[in-house]
C-alpha cells in the first residue's frame, strides 16, 4: 500500500514559505530558474538584540549578523564572494524598524532582507542570533546615509558624497523619538512609481519639455534594475540617477542612428539572449503598465501629469518568468525599501520628501486572501504608515482559469463534490503547487489539517492520507523509482500584523509535484495526466471551510518555454453556457468557483485593485478575477482595458518611442485606475488617491466581487484627443 | 488597362527576354520590369502571330507596283545615351549591363585569404576571409538573436523574397510614377548581384548551420555561401541609390537615415532568422555601398569614392555587429572598428548609366 513518507520540519522550517523550502532542495534535476551559485537572492532574516542602550551600532549589528551567519552555515568555497549582500537601504530600514521597537519598549526584534547567494540557499539557517555583547554607541544617521557600513551597495545606489552632517540633526531625532521615519511634510509632490518588469524608461512618453532647454529631460528621476545583472558584478542589479539616464537620452542625439534599443544596450539594460532581451522587443509589459499609469505624450500633455516625476524598479527576468510569485514578493519589499531611503535622504536634504503612487501589476492565485500575508500585508503596512501615498494592484485575470475550489462543511458530506480532478499538464518544465487553506483560527495545539486529502496519481496510485492526518510542521514525500514525485508541506500560516486588521493562524497544505519535462522536453520527474484530489472526510465538529487554490505556473510570453498551468476539472463545473460565453459566476454544484479568484496580491484594504471592463457596454470583462465576498479582499473598482469585442484589447506604446501595441487585461486596468486618482488629484482634489478615486467611480449593475464600487470612467488612449470614448 | 501585367513594384528581377539574367542571382527582386511589354496581352511585338496572314492580305490589296522611296531616313547618332530611352525595357538593360560591367573584376588570393573587387584595374573593395574560429566566435550570438524571431517572423518572411517594399517605404516608391528610378535600380543591381555571387563562390564561407546543430534556422538557408551576405549587399546598395537619386540630403536627410535603418533592419533580421553570421552582415554592407557608390559616381552623382576594406580577423569577431556609425566613419574616410578607407583615383563615366540616372533624378522634383 503506497504512503507518504514523514519527516518533521525544524522551527525555522516551519514557518518559511512552502515555495522557498521546495526551491531550497528541490528533488530531481535541477529545474529551469534553480537558483545559480554566481547571483543572490533574497531572504528575510529575523534578528534579535539584547541591547541596553538607546542605539546599537549599524556597522557592529551586521558584522554580528555576518559573523553568525558564517558561524552557523557551511565554510564559504574558497575563494568564493560574500556569502550575502545586503543594501543600504534594506540595512537602513531594518535599523529604523529596530529603534521604532527599542523606543516602544518592545522586544529589539526587526527582520533584514537580505541577498543570499545562490548555493547557500539550501544550508540550514539558523535565523536567531544568540545575544550579543552590548557595545558602544557610534550610530550615525550619517553612517547610514553615506553607506559607509561595510556593506556592499547595488551599484548606484549610494547617495550623493557628502551629505551635509548639519541637516542629519532632524533624522536623528527622529530615529531617537522612534516617530514614522520619515515625516510625511504638507507640501509632498506625487512621484509616480513604476514596479515591473522591462520597463522602457526611455520612450518618450516618460519625458517633459524643459522650459529653459526646449529640450526633452526623462521624468524618471531614479531606476533600479533589480536584474540578473549582464557583467560579472555579484550585486543585484544597476541604479540610474537623473544625470545618468538624462545622459543617455542625450547621446541618442549624437548620431541618427543611435536607437532606444543602444541606450539599453549601452547601460547594460538590454541585450540577446534569454533574460536580458525583452527590452528589445517589440512589446514590454512595464512600459506599457507605465504608460497607462503615468505616461503622457510631452509635446501634448494631459492635465499636468508631464510634472510628475517617476521612479521605477524594475524586477529580474528570471524571477518575472516564474509566475508562481517565489521571492517575487521579496524583490518588491526591497524596491519599497529603497523608495523609503530616497524619500528619507530628500527630507534630511529638507526638500519636498515624495508621496509615492505605486502601481504594481503582478499577481499569483493562492495565499492567505485576507489581506494578512505577503505584498498585501506589506502595502497595508506601508499605506498605513505613509510610507507610500497609493498601490495599485490588479484583480487577476484568472476567472475562467479554474484554479480554485471552495468547499463547506455539507459539501464535504457529498461525495459527488468531494472528489476533483487535477490536470497536470505534459511539457510542464517547473513544478506545479496547490495550497488548500482553513478558513477558520487553528486550535491551540498540533492538531493537524482538518480535512483528510487523499491523492490519486495519473495511473491510478493513491496515497491516503497518514494515520492520524497530516501534521502541521512536516513535510510529506512519496517517492517511485527512487524520485519523489510528489511532496505536501503541511504548515500553520500567520497572519502579518497589519493596524486595523484582525487576523488568525491559520493551517494550510501545500501539494508540490514537480516538473513533467526536462529543459529538452524529455519526460521529468512527475507524471502528466489527470490526478485527482479526493478531500474529506472532515474532522469531528467541522464548521469550517476549504478553499484550495492551484498556483499560478505558466511561463509568461517572451520568456522561454517552461511552465504550463495546472488546472481543476469537475463534471458539474460549467465552462461555457448555453450560448456558448463563459459565466461570470458559479454555477450548479462544482466546487471550482469563479469568486475568489482574485490575485493574493490584492486583497488588502489600503490597495487599489482593479478588475477589468469593456468600453463598449461597460461589461466586466470574461477574464476578471473576482473576490469570494466583500471583505476584506474586494476589488476596489473595474477600469477599462478592453474596448469592444470586435476589439478586446486597448492601444499602449511599444518599447520604442513611436510604436503602438495593442495590450489588455487587469495588467492595465490598474495603471488607469492610478492614472484616474492622480489626474483629479493634481487638480487638487482633497484625500487619498483611493477616496479620490472611489469618489470619482461610476455605478455600475455588475456584481461587486466583480467591480467593487464601480467603473472607472473612460478609457486609457495613447493619443486621447483623437480617440476619446465614453 | 492591365496594369496586373506590368509586375510587381516588388519584384524587380527579370530582364525580360534575355534569359532573365536578373533571376540568376536571387537579385533581391527589383521587379518583373521584362513584363511592362504585356500591355494588352500583345507582348513586345506589335504582331500576334495569328494577325500576320491577314496582314499579308490586306498589303496585295493596296501596295500597288514597286518603285523606289522618295526619302532617305537620317541615322541616330551612334553610342549616343539618348538612344537608350527609344529600345524595350529589356533591351536597354542588357546595354546598360555591359557599360556597368566593364572593367569590375574579382580576385582572390587564398594564401592570404582575402579577396578584392577592382575597376579598370584600381582597387575598390576588399576583404578578409573570417577563418573558422572566426565564425565559431559568432555562433553565439546568433543563437542570442534567435529570441527575437516571434517579433520578426513577418518581416523574415517577406523578406526572403521581397526587401525593396521595406527599403522604400520612406519614398513609397510607385512604379507609374518612378519608372525610371526603378529602371536605374535595376541598372545599378544588376552588376551588385554578379559581384556579391562571385564573391561568395570565390570566399566559400559555410552558413551557420553547418557550424552548430542549435541554430536550426527559421526559413531555408540559401545554397549559396554566406559571406558577404547578399541581402545586406542589396539593401545597402539599394539605399544608396535611392538617397541619392531622391535627393535625401540636408533637411531630407531624414528619408536617407530611416532607409539606411531599413537597411540595417533587413540585414539583422537574417542573423535573427539564422542564416547569417553578424560578420557576413559587415562585409555585405559595405560592399552593397562601396558598389553603388562607384557605379554613382560613374553616372555622374558623386564626386569620388573610397576604396574599404573589411577587416574580418578573428579577435576582432566575438560580439562583433554591423554599425552604422563605423559603416558612415568609414565611408567619410575616418578610423572605424571594422572597415579601412582609402581614396581611389576616378573610374571613368558610364555614359548609359548617366542617362539613366538623369532620368531618374528627375522624378523626384
Amino acid at each position: 500500500m503506497p504512503g507518504w513518507t514523514e519527516t518533521p520540519l525544524d522551527a525555522d522550517e516551519a514557518h518559511r514559505h512552502p515555495y522557498e523550502l521546495w526551491y531550497a532542495s528541490p528533488p530531481g534535476a535541477a529545474e529551469i530558474g534553480a537558483p545559480r551559485p554566481d547571483r543572490y537572492y533574497p531572504q528575510i532574516v529575523a534578528l534579535e538584540l539584547s541591547v541596553s542602550g538607546k542605539t546599537t551600532p549599524l556597522g557592529a549589528f551586521l558584522s554580528r549578523a555576518h559573523a553568525a551567519w558564517q558561524a552557523l552555515t557551511r565554510p564559504a568555497p574558497a575563494g568564493g564572494s560574500a556569502p550575502f549582500v545586503a543594501t543600504p537601504h534594506d540595512a537602513a530600514y531594518a535599523f529604523a524598524a529596530l529603534m521604532r521597537a527599542i523606543h516602544a519598549g518592545e522586544a529589539a526584534r526587526t527582520e533584514l532582507l537580505l541577498f543570499l547567494r545562490g548555493d547557500l540557499l539550501q544550508s540550514p539557517l539558523e535565523r536567531h542570533l544568540p545575544r550579543p555583547e552590548n557595545a558602544a554607541l557610534a550610530v550615525t544617521s550619517a553612517q547610514i546615509l553615506r553607506g559607509d557600513t561595510g556593506l556592499t551597495p547595488v551599484r548606484g545606489c549610494l547617495p550623493p558624497e557628502g551629505s551635509d552632517t548639519a541637516l542629519l540633526a532632524p533624522l536623528e531625532t527622529a530615529l531617537t523619538a522612534g516617530t514614522a521615519l520619515p515625516p510625511r511634510p504638507s507640501e509632498a509632490p506625487p512621484v509616480g512609481v513604476v514596479i515591473d518588469h522591462a520597463i522602457g524608461f526611455a520612450n518618450q512618453v516618460f519625458r517633459r519639455r524643459t522650459p529653459k532647454t526646449a529640450s526633452l529631460r526623462s521624468r524618471f528621476i531614479r531606476f533600479w534594475a533589480q536584474g540578473d545583472g549582464l557583467d560579472d558584478s555579484p550585486g543585484i542589479g544597476t541604479a540610474l540617477d537623473a544625470a545618468r539616464i538624462n545622459r543617455a537620452l542625450h547621446e541618442l542625439t549624437d548620431s541618427p542612428y543611435r536607437t532606444e534599443a543602444d541606450l539599453y544596450e549601452r547601460l547594460g539594460l538590454a541585450a540577446d539572449g534569454p533574460d536580458h532581451h525583452h527590452l528589445k522587443k517589440r512589446a514590454s509589459h512595464g512600459t506599457a503598465v507605465g504608460h497607462v499609469a503615468f505616461g503622457t505624450d510631452p509635446d501634448a500633455p494631459e492635465a499636468g501629469l508631464d510634472g510628475v516625476d517617476l521612479m521605477g524598479i524594475q524586477l529580474p527576468a528570471a524571477s518575472v518568468a516564474r509566475t508562481n510569485g517565489h521571492l517575487h514578493d521579496l524583490y518588491v519589499i526591497s524596491g519599497l525599501n529603497w523608495l523609503w531611503y530616497h524619500r528619507l535622504q530628500e527630507a534630511i536634504a529638507g526638500r519636498p520628501a515624495p508621496d509615492y503612487l505605486v502601481t504594481h501589476s503582478f499577481g499569483t492565485f493562492a495565499g492567505r486572501h485576507d489581506g494578512l500575508d505577503g505584498l498585501s500585508a506589506e502595502f497595508d503596512r506601508r499605506l498605513d504608515a505613509g510610507e507610500i501615498r497609493a498601490v495599485a494592484a490588479a484583480a487577476g485575470n484568472s476567472l475562467q482559469s479554474a484554479t480554485h475550489a471552495r468547499l463547506t462543511a455539507a459539501d464535504l458530506a457529498d461525495s459527488a463534490k468531494c472528489d476533483i480532478g487535477l490536470a497536470i499538464q505534459p511539457d510542464d518544465r517547473s513544478a506545479s503547487f496547490v495550497q488548500l487553506w482553513s478558513d477558520l483560527a487553528a486550535p491551540a495545539g498540533g492538531s493537524g489539517f482538518p480535512v483528510g486529502l487523499s491523492l490519486t496519481l495519473p495511473d491510478g496510485t493513491r496515497l491516503d492520507p497518514p494515520q492520524g492526518g497530516f501534521r502541521p510542521g512536516h513535510a510529506y514525500d512519496y517517492a517511485m523509482r527512487g524520485q519523489t514525485v510528489a511532496r505536501l508541506y503541511c504548515q500553520r500560516s500567520l497572519p502579518r500584523a497589519v493596524p486595523g486588521a484582525q487576523g488568525h493562524e491559520r493551517r494550510r497544505l501545500t501539494l508540490a509535484i514537480p516538473a513533467t519535462a526536462d529543459g529538452q522536453g524529455r519526460p521529468g520527474t512527475a507524471p502528466e495526466g489527470l490526478w485527482r484530489l479526493r478531500l474529506g472526510p472532515a474532522e469531528q465538529g467541522f464548521a469550517d471551510q476549504v478553499a484550495l487554490w492551484v498556483e499560478r505556473g505558466e511561463t509568461p510570453e517572451g520568456f522561454a518555454p517552461a511552465g504550463r498551468q495546472a488546472y481543476l476539472e469537475h463534471p458539474a463545473y460549467l465552462r461555457f453556457d448555453a450560448e456558448g460565453r463563459r459565466p461570470a459566476g458559479d454555477t450548479g454544484t462544482a466546487p471550482i468557483k469563479r469568486f475568489g479568484t482574485l490575485s493574493a496580491a490584492a486583497g488588502s484594504r489600503g490597495v487599489i485593485t482593479a478588475g477589468s471592463c469593456r468600453a463598449s457596454d461597460a461589461s466586466v470583462s470574461a477574464f476578471s478575477s473576482a473576490s469570494a465576498g466583500p471583505d476584506p479582499a474586494q476589488p476596489t473598482c473595474a477600469a477599462v482595458s478592453e474596448a469592444s469585442d470586435i476589439r478586446p484589447d486597448i492601444l499602449v506604446t511599444g518599447t520604442y518611442s513611436g510604436s503602438t501595441v495593442a495590450v489588455r487585461g487587469t495588467s492595465f486596468a490598474a495603471p488607469f485606475a492610478l492614472r484616474t486618482a492622480l489626474a483629479r488629484l493634481l487638480t487638487g482634489a482633497p484625500g487619498t488617491p483611493r477616496e479620490i478615486l472611489t469618489r470619482s467611480l461610476a455605478p455600475s449593475e455588475a456584481d461587486p466581487r466583480h467591480i467593487g464600487q464601480g467603473r472607472v470612467p473612460g478609457m486609457f488612449s495613447p493619443t486621447p484627443d483623437r480617440f476619446t470614448r465614453r | 488597362m492591365s496594369l496586373n501585367n506590368i509586375g510587381n513594384i516588388g519584384n524587380i528581377g527579370n530582364i525580360g527576354n534575355i534569359g532573365n539574367i536578373g533571376n540568376i542571382g536571387n537579385i533581391g527582386n527589383i521587379g518583373n520590369i521584362g513584363n511592362i511589354g504585356n500591355i494588352g496581352n500583345i507582348g513586345l511585338e506589335a504582331v500576334p502571330g495569328a494577325a500576320s496572314g491577314a496582314m499579308m492580305l490586306a498589303r496585295d490589296g493596296v501596295v500597288g507596283a514597286r518603285q523606289p522611296a522618295a526619302h532617305t531616313p537620317t541615322h541616330l547618332p551612334m553610342n549616343s545615351p539618348e538612344n537608350l530611352f527609344r529600345w524595350d525595357p529589356g533591351s536597354r538593360q542588357s546595354a546598360v549591363f555591359v557599360d556597368t560591367m566593364s572593367g569590375l573584376d574579382v580576385a582572390f588570393d587564398a594564401a592570404a585569404e582575402t579577396a578584392s573587387v577592382t575597376v579598370a584595374g584600381a582597387k575598390l573593395f576588399h576583404t578578409d576571409r573570417p577563418s573558422e574560429a572566426g565564425f565559431t566566435a559568432q555562433v553565439d550570438d546568433i543563437k542570442a538573436a534567435a529570441d527575437l524571431r516571434g517579433d520578426r517572423a513577418p518581416e523574415i518572411l517577406a523578406q526572403t523574397t521581397d526587401i525593396l517594399s521595406f527599403l522604400a517605404m520612406p519614398l513609397s516608391l510607385n512604379l507609374a510614377r518612378h519608372k525610371w528610378t526603378i529602371e536605374l535600380l535595376q541598372a545599378v543591381m544588376l552588376p551588385v548581384v554578379a559581384v556579391e555571387k562571385a564573391l561568395k563562390n570565390g570566399l566559400a564561407c559555410r552558413r551557420p548551420q553547418e557550424y552548430d546543430a542549435q541554430i536550426q534556422p527559421m526559413i531555408t538557408a540559401p545554397a549559396h555561401s554566406a559571406f558577404p551576405s547578399g541581402h545586406a549587399t542589396e539593401a545597402f546598395a539599394i539605399a544608396e541609390v535611392l538617397s541619392l537619386v531622391s535627393g535625401a540630403s540636408g533637411d531630407r536627410a531624414a528619408y536617407g537615415e530611416q532607409m539606411t535603418l531599413q537597411a540595417a533592419r533587413i540585414a539583422h533580421n537574417r542573423v535573427v532568422a539564422g542564416v547569417h553570421f553578424h560578420v557576413d552582415n559587415i562585409c555585405g554592407a559595405a560592399l552593397g555601398r562601396s558598389l553603388a557608390r562607384m557605379l554613382l559616381h560613374r553616372a555622374g552623382a558623386l564626386g569620388g569614392h573610397h576604396c574599404i576594406g573589411v577587416k574580418a580577423q578573428t579577435a576582432a569577431l566575438a560580439g562583433a555587429k554591423l554599425s552604422l556609425d563605423d559603416l558612415d566613419a568609414a565611408f567619410s574616410g575616418g578610423t572605424a572598428d571594422h572597415y579601412d578607407a582609402s581614396e581611389v583615383a576616378s573610374v571613368a563615366p558610364a555614359p548609359l548609366l548617366a542617362a539613366l540616372f538623369a532620368a531618374a533624378q528627375d522624378e523626384w522634383t
